[in-house]
């Protein structure tokens, strides 16, 4: 790699960190710990393959892909990353609000990942508010199904959401 | 957060301070990794040149049951570490910017390839380790003290046991993540 391709590796890093990592928390549950772990790995390929970008698409959703490609092939191979149960975001939060948020994330989580993982990764890219163009191009799937498909995920999410919160 | 969008918006307000330090953690582990693929060359290349170098010393005079017996058992060894070697760079050569769909099709063709090296490939590279270990007896016979003789055969018994299960654990993990890749899809 580079000087200048080092310099806008660091520059996406910046850029797209948080999107990163709230993808690969919404893999393990909110295991900011795991997620962190996934990021590291997301951003060795993304040095790896720097190359390989052809430019077809934009700088993002190339990195989207390798995020969503790399998060999953790690759980697959890796035991460490199957939680049976949210034991996470145990921050030390002493106000209220901070707990019902903390709460909510927790039942988030959760329901997240009673989806199959495709559906995980389409929803995680929604919520990151990524054009549905672009996430059906991430996954592989026409943008009409997708749409279709995204309605129904959102519905059993806010559904599950809700009656968690219960 | 009683619709999505509400969810949504508390999914985008989850921010974290980013972790700088990391950039020097991802370089060093990029550079540790090349290091290491240069480390499994310089080893494999190594291995080869002292085997072969063991066998033009020691088997000088040796009769041609010693060649080919010997030959049997580090060749079969030797391709089985190619074939992993091999294996490895064609993970690592599947397009990580190609789409789930695409990528996990790729991922589910390496791991089928992956089940028929260990369950074609491996047991028939096992039988002809173990045909060299058989030609080589009388070698051993010949050559070794009765202690010696009797350690080598006997400890071959626990090696045949380990190969098997080495065989077994890899089969497991292989149709493990071949099974995770089947749930990862919805059926609609």
């Amino acid at each position: 790699m580079n000087k200048n391709s080092k310099i806008d590796f660091e520059k996406l890093y910046r850029e797209q960190y948080n999107k990163v990592l709230r993808l690969c928390m919404g893999y393990v549950q909110g295991d900011e710990h795991l997620a962190k772990d996934l990021l590291q790995e997301v951003f060795i390929k993304v040095w790896q393959h720097w190359d390989s970008f052809k430019g077809g698409s934009q700088r993002s959703t190339w990195l989207y892909r390798i995020t969503v490609n790399t998060c999953l092939q790690q759980l697959r191979t890796h035991q460490k990353y199957i939680k049976t149960s949210i034991e996470t975001l145990d921050k030390v939060t002493t106000d209220t609000e901070s707990i019902y948020k903390e709460q909510q994330f927790k039942s988030l989580y959760s329901c997240i990942y009673k989806l199959t993982k495709e559906n995980q990764s389409i929803i995680l890219l929604e919520l990151e508010g990524i054009p549905q163009k672009e996430i059906a191009l991430i996954i592989g799937i026409e943008h009409n199904a997708l749409r279709t498909r995204l309605n129904r995920i959102k519905a059993q999410l806010t559904k599950c959401v809700n009656n968690e919160n219960i | 957060m009683k619709t999505f969008e509400e969810i949504q918006n508390s999914w985008s307000q989850n921010k974290q301070p980013i972790d700088e330090t990391l950039i020097s953690t991802i370089s060093n582990r990029v550079n540790r990794l090349k290091n290491k693929n240069r480390i499994t060359i310089a080893v494999l290349i190594t291995t080869v040149a002292v085997l072969v170098a063991y066998l033009i010393w020691v088997g000088y005079a040796a009769p041609v049951s010693f060649y080919l017996g010997l030959f049997l058992m580090v060749g079969s060894i030797g391709y089985r570490v190619i074939a992993e070697l091999i294996s490895t760079q064609k993970l690592s050569q599947i397009a990580l910017d190609n789409s789930y769909h695409n990528h996990k099709s790729a991922i589910e063709k390496y791991y089928n390839s992956r089940l028929i090296l260990h369950k074609v490939l491996t047991p028939i590279i096992l039988v002809v380790y173990w045909v060299g270990f058989v030609i080589l007896i009388p070698t051993f016979k010949e050559n070794l003290s009765d202690f010696w003789f009797n350690y080598t055969w006997i400890s071959s018994i626990p090696i045949a046991i380990a190969m098997i299960l080495f065989i077994r654990y890899h089969i497991k993990k292989e149709y493990a993540i071949l099974n995770k890749l089947k749930k990862e899809i919805s059926i609609s």
